[in-house]
């Protein structure tokens, strides 16, 4: 699979959120770095074919981002994830599994998969609203993987999460990169470092750097200190 | 089909678990009772008797003549028992006009020549065209005089409940309704929704099925509750009586049960209209109070009386809307709508108009809610 980001750009009234952005991705873990306003939601939004673009092309092996086709392919999390108070985890993972167009028999069995894999299990009959935080953050991930993705756009996915559960996430992370295309955003130059094999990063709406990170360029946490300190 | 039944499922469970919607639910079965059993309040079962007693007489001189021997020259009672000659006084009453008339001066053939002469002097007053007067005239026709007398206060208080029913109906969908897409963008769970596989024209469609059922499923449970009461109370007496006992001046050959019936056929396309216009429009505005001003600032227009009868297209715009279609009024209404020469009175017009509209709103939903983005957050 190959996810081609053409020329990419977003302009509101006063502000160039994107500016001309392309690259590709393949195969693998992309971690994509930038100060806050820098335009990451912006992009991952343009990506999940939830916000058009003003100019440019978002295709996944030559599927544009609009189609139903694409929208197969992904997962996605977003950052400021949202829920149905009154529904339980299991419920709403299964509704999602619904929209993403997933036999009912094969999404019960991966609903079950799933809250077990991000630790849900013994309250999955419980309703969200009760969750904390980080529990909350963790059905976000269950449902972005609900449907196998190719494609796994994750904005800024540990936010709220505990040490013990990013650990656990960014080896779920690594695992499904071995197969599929993830991007996730983040502040968290760490869970670059352990897991991204790749690195985009982005400042005021272009692209500063894409590419793998190597010791040999220095320490990643002080580059990012510089460039967006 | 699996996954939209599944979806459609969800999206009821989201509907019903709306606590406004389980509010308005309770609030629309109590509404439902007190309509059954408090109209019947100011009649008490001692008048209701005595009002059934002439059961199935013709009202013609006979019946006339005895009654004039039970009131005053006004009409006002002089025994004790007039109580059952209640509705025949109160249509020799209103058919014949002036205040000072005395009631027995006057034939069952003059009360009613008296009544058809009004009609027709109103179809004047208000400028009816030439066609649509003799069309009238055609219809009464079909009414056969003299009357049979038939107390219907049953037929009648379910007629008057349904018209109340409706405005529950309405509030219904502007509360319960309108949160059907704007829930997404609150919760904002809209960015998974729409980045999802079916998550728009599969979505949407579900949607509008859901909202659909749950406004028709309360509809149908609230008739049948109030018409299973009203003939418990009152007993189904009444419904083969003619519309003109409890609506004097109206020419439409109906019993009160065919107008019930035609009452209920209109109501369910009034509520797909009040749920599909709910939803769609909530699309546009992702604000659910702004949409329910409008419904109910719609509604009030329906029940406004400032507007002329000669007004024109404005007025007979407002005998369209479904607040006066439901309601006995609609039973007086002469206008009718003139499209290639050809004429449909308001229970023909209003529901074909009512359906279009639904068909119109649900095509530009669609196409709005497709493109749908997320922006500004």
């Amino acid at each position: 699979m190959n996810l081609s980001v053409d020329r990419l750009s977003k302009q509101y009234k006063n502000k160039i959120a994107v500016d001309r952005i392309s690259f590709n991705l393949t195969d693998g873990v992309t971690g994509l770095l930038g100060a806050n306003g820098a335009g990451k939601t912006t992009l991952m939004r343009m990506m999940s074919g939830i916000l058009n673009p003003t100019s440019g092309s978002v295709t996944a092996d030559g599927i544009p981002v609009q189609t139903e086709e694409y929208r197969a392919l992904l997962g996605y999390l977003p950052q400021d994830f949202g829920y149905y108070p009154e529904f339980t985890a299991r419920e709403f993972v299964q509704y999602i599994a619904a929209l993403k167009g997933i036999e009912k028999k094969k999404a019960k069995n991966k609903t079950e998969e799933l809250l077990e894999t991000v630790g849900l299990s013994d309250v999955a009959n419980k309703k969200i609203k009760t969750f904390s935080g980080g529990m909350k953050q963790r059905v976000g991930i269950a449902q972005a993987l609900v449907n196998d993705p190719k494609i796994l756009i994750l904005d800024e996915p540990t936010a709220g999460l505990d040490p013990k559960e990013r650990v656990r996430f960014r080896n779920l992370i690594a695992e499904i990169g071995k197969t599929s295309i993830v991007l996730f955003s983040t502040h968290i130059v760490s869970d670059i470092e352990h897991i991204a094999g790749n690195l985009l990063m982005i400042r005021d709406g272009q692209l500063i750097y894409e590419g793998k990170w190597d010791n040999q360029k220095g320490d990643l946490e002080q580059f990012y200190m510089e460039e967006f300190g | 089909m699996n996954n939209l039944g599944t979806l459609y499922r969800f999206e009821i469970k989201k509907i019903l678990k709306n606590r406004v919607t389980q509010v308005m639910l309770v609030i629309l079965c109590i509404i439902t009772i007190l309509e059954a059993i408090v109209p019947g309040l100011s009649v008490t079962r001692d008048k209701r008797d005595a009002r059934m007693e002439l059961n199935g007489r013709i009202i013609d001189d006979t019946l006339l003549n005895e009654m004039y021997q039970n009131i005053d020259d006004n009409g006002h009672s002089s025994t004790p028992n007039n109580e059952k000659y209640f509705g025949i006084c109160y249509l020799e009453q209103t058919s014949i006009p002036g205040p000072d008339n005395v009631l027995a001066d006057y034939t069952a053939e003059d009360m009613y020549r008296a009544r058809e002469e009004q009609i027709l002097g109103y179809m004047d007053d208000i400028e009816l065209s030439d066609q649509i007067i003799t069309h009238w005239k055609e219809i009464m026709k079909k009414t056969e005089k003299p009357f049979k007398y038939i107390y219907s206060c049953g037929s009648l208080f379910l007629s008057q409940g349904l018209g109340v029913m409706m405005l529950i109906i309405m509030l219904l969908s502007a509360l319960c309704l309108t949160t059907v897409f704007t829930i997404e963008y609150r919760q904002r769970t809209d960015q998974i929704v729409l980045s999802s596989r079916n998550g728009r024209k599969e979505t949407y469609l579900v949607k509008l099925c859901a909202g659909l059922s749950v406004i028709i499923a309360s509809t149908v449970f609230a008739t049948g509750l109030l018409t299973v009461l009203i003939f418990v109370i009152y007993g189904s007496s009444g419904f083969d009586s003619i519309v003109q006992l409890s609506s004097i001046f109206s020419a439409y050959p109906f019993s009160m049960g065919q107008f019930i019936i035609i009452q209920m056929v209109i109501m369910i396309t009034v509520v797909i209209m009040y749920a599909v216009f709910a939803m769609v429009v909530s699309i546009f505005t992702k604000n659910s109070l702004a949409v329910m001003g409008m419904m109910f600032g719609a509604y009030l227009f329906g029940e406004l009386d400032v507007l002329s009868d000669k007004a024109g297209n404005i007025s007979f715009l407002r005998t369209l809307m479904s607040s006066y279609v439901i309601s006995m009024h609609s039973l007086s209404e002469y206008r009718m709508l003139n499209i290639g020469g050809k004429l449909f009175t308001i229970y023909v017009a209003s529901p074909i108009l009512y359906l279009l509209i639904s068909i119109i709103l649900t095509v530009i939903g669609s196409m709005v809610y497709e493109r749908g983005q997320v922006n500004g957050r």
